[in-house]
């Protein structure tokens, strides 16, 4: 009986849609991948050129693995730092301590936030002369207990990492919280009538039953970091920050195939094959992140 | 209720003030949000000069004059209601595309549909600032450039995570029923119209939801494709304020304001909601 | 009908050019008034909004059916916009680039995007000025020139120098000497940003100009010189060790130029080396700030002025109204345009045609040599590979957080000079 036609018709009208402005637009940066190409004026081909700069020219190479880098950085920070969160938040939501209903409004609130007046507030709380830390900090401490902030190499990654949490922990945390409610009541009863604590309810009951929540949020958590670009570029600007500390691939992409923020030479040929390598290493990762999450869920 | 009751009963004494604990910390971590918010909005109603020597407080006198400018000589009324009608119209055309796409993914077998279902995912692995160029070109040609219609299409057309998100919903789709209803001689589209949409209200406020926050915050597709005021966006107006917040800083925070109201009361409106949809199949693998 | 127009367009044109000319002005002045239809100008940062408006309102007075609209966008996503507008055969009829400050122009140019405005607008303003270098190209003339020098200055706050007793340094050495009272009555001594590389070029080219004016003086005079020289590197240097004795203010790797700006307007810095177009957005920022500027002096007491042209409009080659983009550029380089533009922006002027009323653009406007660039510089000795102008706003700023040193730094610029 499924076999009927009739999914045509429910898929072709976004089909259409999708690979008209989305996967065309796509196909032609593959295409201007392989021209020397300022985005004006002729193309010139130059086969794999702009990807051979990219691995092989030393200062190219230099900055563009330094962002990769940089992306596998902040990836391994969501699977060790941001994901427990979410699923401490989510935990402490669902076994309802006090003021949960608070706090669960409050955590997700920051994700409603544009990230152009994020960035704004990011300035009034980290600006060494004028911001908030700084100024309970000389308060406490004077002069010399004031910090750089974004401008300390050593610092301006874990901020960026605080700041992510801060404003992005919120929809992770509900899909894992979502997920533990729709364990069945009886299971987690018998749990605690077996005088299980709040911890070992956890390890024993909760956790093994959220696989699924565990793929959605990090097949979409891989995608996020290895895509990252906003929250960098509106605390740093697009040159990376601080001894390039916060360049992301994304952001280099954006510099060369656009310009720097005043200096505007633009290529988009070059930008063009800095995409279509990451979109490579996304397809890659995706990939094998199903393929460990279908193992882990055998 | 009774469940909790049952716990608190056994709980001993240290794990009580540990959740005490906790639950401290956490409304203290969150109420960063609500100072960081509450601070735009007082300071909304500053003066330029209280401004400077008092950028974080209470006001020392309430002024409207920033409002004032902002809805009087800077039209943000006209900016309000394009951004109204902008994502109002793309989140109805982006709900109804996408469901139908992960309606026939999740329901129907065919061949292909593994690599139908990794085609619709490609999207949210490309930077689209890239498509841009050829994004606008087209537009151009189509004479939708400066019209919400044209960015109403690009918006549609982003519809890899809403379809990620109703996949999971639709697979759960008991198709016992659908199967019932099909021998009552109900066509493919009523069986969709009127049962499996009405059934998924959960999950269609979780994509509506998530994808008004985004579609309200963007700023990048608007400065490429709205670039004359009577299109411009409540987003794009704010913006443009931040870039050059020095000039405008008086300005900058009743914007800002004008802009978070909004998502803000729908956010509260509907945020059980989003839990909801998420329990009804976002979470099923 | 197509071609009647342009026929019109060309005439009142070449009438526009002639009709700014003294001379011909009355013969011409009746035909003002056929110029109509729209017109579409893009600038590229929110910073020229005012005076752009008040030019079109002077040019609409004198073309009241020219109906003008004007676009702002942001100084980061400019050219792609522009670009992307240029691409699709959308760009607007006229916008403002860099000139040859940046490559953006002569590539636009090469392309045949621009019109050659030689000949077709009154240039006469600019005659004992060097506003029109930014302009042209091969002696064609693509862009109109401002008549504003984009300059540096020392903005300080008087109040605080009144009640330290300072007054405006006669010599560089009394200049860094007050650095220290500064700091010691618990101010930061000169906000500034070592975050961003513009801001950090804005406070590093008037001490080059005040510690090594001889550097500066072997390039305007031989027309090249090493920019790893080190009396480049020397300034750099005083740079950090300012840093270090902390006359930056802690922290201040992490400022950015908005952050450095506020600091100074807010009164909590007593000084700011920035570029002269901020004058207005500081005294807007704090109007109560009693706001000071001077010319950090050489050893000798020269007060030398680091300078630049800016650049104003391009029309574009594929404009749908020539007629009123060449008035409108026309109206924009002549004096009238000018007056309005300069007064509203709060900028030096270039010719002495324009007396500003600003007290603070008059304490800029007295130095006693006017100076290059030192990234104007590179430009002008760039080679033809990547453009050292690239990697300078790359790495500039990782010489104050030990990212590269300053040797290395400027050993990698001169790498890519001819």
């Amino acid at each position: 009986m499924r076999k009927r036609k009739a999914y045509i018709g429910f898929i072709a009208p976004g089909f259409v849609i999708y690979t008209l402005l989305m996967i065309i637009p796509i196909g032609c940066a593959v295409y201007y991948s392989f021209f020397n190409w300022s985005g004006i004026g002729p193309m010139e081909f130059i086969g794999l050129g702009n990807f051979k700069k990219l691995f092989t020219d030393a200062r190219m190479s230099g900055i563009f693995f330094n962002a990769l880098k940089n992306n596998m950085k902040y990836l391994l920070c969501v699977l060790f730092i941001v994901t427990p969160l979410q699923i401490f938040f989510a935990y402490m939501i669902y076994i309802k301590i006090r003021g949960h209903k608070y706090i669960r409004l409050m955590l997700f609130l920051p994700y409603v936030i544009s990230t152009s007046i994020a960035g704004f507030l990011a300035i009034l709380l980290l600006d060494p002369n004028i911001g908030v830390f700084n100024e309970i900090l000389g308060a406490l401490g004077g002069q010399n207990a004031k910090r750089a902030w974004l401008g300390d190499p050593d610092m301006v990654f874990k901020i960026f990492v605080c700041v992510v949490i801060w404003q992005c922990i919120g929809a992770g945390m509900m899909i894992f919280y979502a997920n533990m409610q729709e364990i069945s009541d009886e299971i987690v009863e018998a749990a605690v009538i077996d005088g299980a604590g709040e911890i070992k309810k956890f390890f024993y009951v909760i956790f093994p039953m959220m696989k699924s929540s565990m793929s959605t949020n990090i097949t979409l958590s891989v995608i996020y970091a290895l895509t990252m670009f906003d929250i960098p570029y509106i605390l740093v600007g697009p040159q990376g920050g601080v001894n390039n500390k916060l360049d992301f691939v994304n952001m280099v992409f954006y510099r060369y195939a656009f310009g720097g923020s005043y200096f505007g030479e633009t290529s988009i040929g070059f930008g063009s094959s800095i995409s279509v390598t990451m979109f490579v290493i996304i397809m890659v990762f995706s990939l094998v992140t199903s393929r460990l999450m279908k193992r882990f869920g055998e | 209720m009774k469940k909790l009751q049952k716990n608190k009963k056994i709980e001993a004494p240290g794990t009580r003030f540990v959740k005490n604990l906790i639950s401290v910390i956490l409304i203290t971590y969150s109420s960063l949000s609500i100072f960081l918010i509450g601070n735009t909005m007082l300071s909304s109603f500053k003066t330029k000069s209280d401004l400077i020597n008092n950028t974080i407080g209470w006001p020392k006198s309430f002024t409207l004059e920033n409002y004032g400018v902002v809805l009087g000589q800077e039209h943000f009324f006209r900016y309000f209601l394009n951004s109204v009608i902008l994502v109002g119209v793309s989140l109805i055309c982006l709900e109804l595309v996408s469901s139908m796409v992960a309606y026939g993914l999740a329901q129907y077998e065919f061949k292909g549909r593994g690599v139908l279902q990794t085609y619709f995912l490609v999207g949210l692995m490309f930077p689209i600032q890239l498509g841009i160029l050829p994004l606008f070109i087209m537009l151009t040609k189509a004479h939708l450039n400066n019209n919400l219609l044209g960015l109403v299409l690009i918006y549609t057309a982003n519809l890899s995570f809403p379809v990620f998100t109703f996949s999971k919903f639709f697979k759960e789709f008991p198709s016992s029923v659908i199967e019932s209803a099909r021998i009552d001689g109900a066509s493919e589209f009523q069986i969709y119209t009127k049962m499996v949409l009405p059934i998924s209200k959960p999950v269609i406020f979780t994509v509506g939801l998530l994808n008004f926050v985004q579609l309200w915050n963007d700023f990048f597709m608007p400065l490429v494709f709205l670039t004359k005021t009577e299109v411009r966006t409540l987003t794009l107006a704010v913006y443009n304020y931040s870039a050059n917040f020095l000039a405008n800083w008086n300005k900058i925070f009743a914007a800002a304001t004008i802009a978070l109201i909004p998502v803000i009361i729908i956010y509260f409106m509907f945020s059980e909601q989003i839990v909801a949809g998420l329990t009804g199949g976002a979470v099923k693998g | 009908m197509r071609k009647c127009k342009k026929y019109l367009s060309i005439v009142s044109a070449g009438c526009m050019a002639l009709g700014v000319i003294g001379s011909c002005a009355t013969v011409f002045a009746g035909e003002s008034t056929d110029v109509s239809g729209k017109l579409v100008i893009w600038e590229h940062t929110a910073q020229f909004e005012a005076p752009l408006k008040a030019v079109i309102e002077g040019f609409n007075e004198k073309y009241p059916d020219v109906d003008v609209e004007f676009q702002i966008k942001t100084s980061d996503q400019y050219y792609n916009l522009l670009q992307t507008a240029m691409q699709a055969g959308e760009a607007p009829d006229l916008f403002w680039t860099n000139g040859t400050a940046t490559t953006n122009m002569q590539v636009y140019a090469e392309q045949g995007l621009l019109t050659d405005l030689t000949g077709k607008v009154d240039f006469s303003l600019y005659d004992d000025t060097s506003a029109m270098g930014i302009c042209t190209i091969d002696d064609k003339i693509y862009a109109t020139p401002t008549a504003e020098v984009g300059g540096r200055a020392c903005f300080y706050n008087k109040d605080i120098f009144e009640e330290l007793g300072l007054s405006v340094p006669k010599s560089f050495s009394e200049f860094e000497a007050s650095l220290q009272t500064i700091k010691d009555a618990g101010y930061i001594p000169i906000a500034f940003s070592g975050s961003d590389p513009w801001a950090a070029l804005f406070h590093f080219e008037p001490l080059l100009a005040a510690m090594h004016l001889d550097w500066l003086d072997e390039y305007m005079e031989k027309g090249e010189v090493n920019v790893n020289d080190e009396r480049v590197v020397e300034v750099y240097n005083k740079m950090l060790d300012w840093a270090d004795k902390g006359y930056y203010g802690t922290g201040y790797t992490g400022v950015d130029e908005s952050g450095a700006l506020l600091a100074f307007s807010k009164g909590e810095a007593a000084m700011c080396i920035e570029g002269t177009w901020n004058i207005q957005t500081i005294q807007e920022n704090n109007p109560d700030l009693n706001l000071g500027a001077f010319q950090v002096p050489c050893e000798d007491g020269t007060k030398p002025f680091v300078g630049t042209s800016s650049c104003g409009f391009s029309v574009s080659a594929n404009t749908e109204n020539e007629a009123a983009a060449l008035a409108f550029a026309n109206y924009f380089a002549s004096l009238d345009g000018q007056k309005l533009w300069i007064g509203t922006l709060d900028s030096i002027p270039c010719t002495k045609e324009i007396v500003s009323e600003n007290t603070v653009i008059n304490e800029i406007a007295d130095f006693d040599v006017q100076t290059e660039s030192y990234y104007s510089i590179l430009g002008y000795l760039e080679g033809d590979g990547e453009s050292p102008r690239n990697i300078w706003e790359e790495d500039q700023c990782k010489i104050f957080t030990g990212g590269i040193s300053v040797q290395d730094f400027v050993d990698e610029l001169e790498a890519l000079t001819r």
